[in-house]
């Protein structure tokens, strides 16, 4: 089976996108050769023609307000039809805890992949990634999984389930959860986006309204 | 009422507000680099929507005319949402199961979302018409209505 990785994210394959550390570790352990493809970075119609010449397609999305980004939802509506020998699967990962963020665009990506007439494999809703690319040594474990997906699906052909549901949790937040995440998020952002804010000079800026205009539309200095 | 107009079906007169005309400006992808959270708060490294986004933000009531493609947003839609990520603070908080970027802007315009797309199931309308409230719920949107573009005001004139 000819299987090729369609990496949706616009930063394309490079170490610091999170789609292609996980492109990277679900094709790592794979005995059949799979290569990975940058929708962003490559020539449209070279690689649609890779498309075509291909059994199987994964595409991996970053979660872009909620559904993937612009560019790999234009490549997916420029899919060619299936005559239902083709087979597809979608990975989006996403930075909130909670993989429902991703759960309208699964729904719409299994509806339409169908309606072209491609076997639809399944959508891996994956959270808690938006650390991905920044510290990748903190996710090895997430890394492990992925590969360990990868070796299942190049035996079978499948995604397996079980993975697919493991990778989901939590999908929504408990209640419990919101209490611990809210308490938690002077913390969270201490020693989260401040850090980084600080680090570029933009902590003072950070809750800056640049297009809030008076009434009467002065701007806000 | 300020109102801000996106529209992608050319044949829709709209007055007297800020019309976005996606049929003739190109919106630049978003890239993913996260400046306009981390080293330019609340603005983006690309300057073609500077218009908008003020429209936006000091608007009383947005009205999109989308035409949908294969039952969803187009990508010219949909790079508009994408690129909209700087009206909203990095930091976020928990509420009814899910996660919500916390405002930047004191408020956000009232949305009404009218498509122009003939559905061929329940289904598709159904995730559509899902995802159009995810969108606008997570943007802080206080009401936001769905219909289809003949039963707009203006289209319907």
């Amino acid at each position: 089976m000819n299987t090729i990785v369609l990496n949706g994210s616009p930063k394309g394959n490079v170490e610091k996108c999170g789609s292609y550390l996980l492109a990277k570790a679900f094709v790592s352990r794979m005995t059949t050769p799979c290569e990975i493809h940058s929708i962003a970075k490559e020539n449209r119609e070279s690689l649609m023609d890779s498309v075509r010449r291909a059994d199987c397609l994964i595409m991996i999305a970053p979660n872009y307000i909620h559904s993937i980004p612009s560019g790999a939802l234009a490549f997916l509506h420029a899919l060619p039809r299936s005559d239902g020998q083709k087979s597809v699967g979608f990975i989006i990962q996403s930075g909130y805890p909670e993989s429902s963020e991703s759960e309208i665009v699964c729904r719409y990506l299994k509806w339409y992949c169908e309606r072209l007439g491609y076997e639809f494999l399944g959508a891996v809703s994956k959270g808690e990634c938006a650390g991905l690319a920044i510290m990748p040594d903190r996710y090895k474990k997430l890394l492990h999984d992925f590969s360990e997906f990868g070796v299942r699906f190049d035996k079978t052909g499948r995604f397996d389930e079980a993975y697919v549901d493991g990778f989901a949790k939590p999908v929504r937040l408990s209640k419990f959860l919101i209490f611990l995440l809210n308490a938690l998020v002077p913390v969270s952002k201490a020693f989260g986006w401040n850090m980084i804010l600080k680090a570029n000079h933009a902590y003072e800026r950070r809750l800056d309204m640049p297009y809030l205009e008076r009434a009467g539309g002065e701007p806000v200095a | 009422m300020k109102t801000v107009s996106i529209k992608e079906c050319t044949d829709i007169p709209i007055r007297d507000a800020f019309v976005l005309d996606l049929m003739e400006t190109e919106v630049n992808h978003c890239i993913g680099c996260w400046t306009c959270w981390w080293r330019t708060p609340g603005q983006c490294i690309h300057s073609d929507l500077e218009n908008f986004y003020r429209a936006y933000v000091n608007a009383d009531r947005a009205v999109f005319y989308a035409r949908l493609q294969d039952g969803f947003v187009s990508s010219r839609m949909k790079s508009l949402f994408d690129r909209m990520i700087p009206l909203f603070l990095p930091y976020t908080t928990y509420r009814d199961g899910g996660t919500y970027h916390t405002p930047r802007y004191p408020r956000y315009p009232d949305v009404e979302f009218y498509f122009d797309h003939e559905f061929v199931d329940d289904e598709s309308y159904r995730i559509f018409e899902d995802y159009i409230h995810k969108v606008f719920d997570q943007f802080h949107a206080k009401k936001i209505s769905i219909r289809p573009i003949s039963e707009s005001r203006e289209g319907s004139r």
